[in-house]
């Protein structure tokens, strides 16, 4: 376009004049309300613009069924406006971010109980696992079995079950006369 | 073509307020100052007539629907004229799908001419110079990119202010701007139609 102010406007700024003169600046602007050929050629354009719509105008049909409002009130304001839809939506997804979070840290929480729980049983299970390794019989038989004897002294032990060396000694003594 | 006259700002401000909380025969005057521009808007891209007076008849409905949620009042033209592009646009694709053949063009010269007789001035050109106008309409529109003739047709047919074919739009009237540029340039070029719009004039 055109910058000084005594050049005739050039095509684009004569389309730019009837589109928005307020497009051209204030030199270009001067420049259209002095000079007539410059004017011309703006106002031809915009007649011949004018004069399509008119033509245009004069080709359409008349209105035949004139709209009526139906006896039944428009809804007002029921469904919400975009903004607010979005902003709703944004509401909706931090909400769900939120309780999700929430939600997983639960999860993440009862998942560490469950584990500790487990375990705790999985030692519960050892130790009666153990017991049962010590202690193979149940308590009744404990108080009749050897096991329950355990309170007796060694030399109870040996009295009742004496060991073959000792039993040799006593049988040659017994032969010799040194004991009845 | 007679025109109903325009309603003074306030006073249109008014009713669009008044119809938005529910008014009917505010909104039924708002439906006397706009079909008539609404039913040529659509005529404009849509024939038969029948189907445009079906179109209008939609578009009106769809308005009264959703006036309630009409937040700028000062708007209500462009939002108007939103929702009839929008409907215009809604029909062209179902027609799209129906058939495989497409009019690419805005104007169907064709149906014009038929209609011509429908016409409320028939005295404005004879048939023969109003088919051949609709003819050169439809060369240049041919030339231009779907946005170029969106806001083309909105601006020297519909005669809708920038800003409001902007609001119609939803586009900035920078870019407006922009695609009018580009369809005048080529409109400049058409010595044909700029003829004969000259000799009608005269």
């Amino acid at each position: 376009m055109n910058t000084a102010g005594n050049d005739h406007l050039s095509e684009e700024e004569i389309v730019a004049a009837v589109v928005d003169t307020a497009d051209l600046n204030r030199l270009r602007q001067r420049h259209l309300t002095e000079c007539g050929q410059c004017r011309s050629h703006v106002e031809a354009l915009t007649d011949d613009l004018a004069q399509m719509g008119r033509i245009a105008e004069s080709a359409s049909p008349a209105v035949k069924r004139p709209f009526r409002a139906p006896s039944k009130a428009p809804e007002r304001n029921r469904r919400l406006p975009f903004g607010r839809k979005l902003a709703a939506g944004l509401a909706v997804a931090v909400a769900c971010i939120v309780v999700g979070g929430i939600f997983w840290q639960n999860q993440s929480t009862r998942r560490q109980q469950h584990v500790a729980r487990e375990m705790q049983e999985a030692e519960q299970l050892m130790r009666q696992v153990n017991l049962l390794v010590e202690n193979p019989l149940p308590q009744t038989i404990m108080t009749i079995s050897a096991e329950g004897l355990s309170a007796h002294d060694e030399d109870f032990f040996r009295f009742l079950i004496p060991d073959e060396s000792r039993e040799a000694t006593l049988s040659r003594s017994a032969t010799k006369g040194l004991i009845t | 073509m007679t025109r109903k006259p325009k309603l003074p700002e306030d006073q249109l401000a008014d009713l669009v307020v008044k119809a938005r909380d529910g008014d009917r025969i505010a909104f039924n005057r708002l439906v006397d100052r706009f079909q008539p521009e609404i039913l040529r808007m659509v005529y404009y891209r849509v024939r038969p007539h029948a189907e445009a007076e079906d179109l209008t008849q939609d578009i009106f409905l769809k308005a009264f629907r959703n006036i309630g949620h009409l937040r700028e009042t000062d708007r209500f033209k462009s939002w108007l004229y939103r929702i009839a592009v929008n409907r215009v646009r809604d029909f062209h694709r179902r027609q799209r799908l129906r058939s495989l053949f497409s009019s690419d063009s805005a104007f169907n010269e064709a149906d014009l001419t038929e209609e011509a007789d429908e016409a409320d001035d028939p005295e404005a050109l004879s048939q023969v110079l109003k088919a051949e106008f609709w003819h050169q309409i439809n060369l240049i529109l041919r030339k231009l990119s779907r946005m170029e003739k969106e806001v083309f047709v909105l601006r020297f047919f519909d005669h809708l202010s920038i800003s409001e074919i902007a609001g119609a739009l939803k586009k900035s009237e920078s870019t407006i701007k922009t695609h009018l540029y580009r369809a005048l340039a080529k409109f400049k070029k058409e010595g044909r139609l700029r003829q004969m719009l000259k000799e009608a004039a005269s």
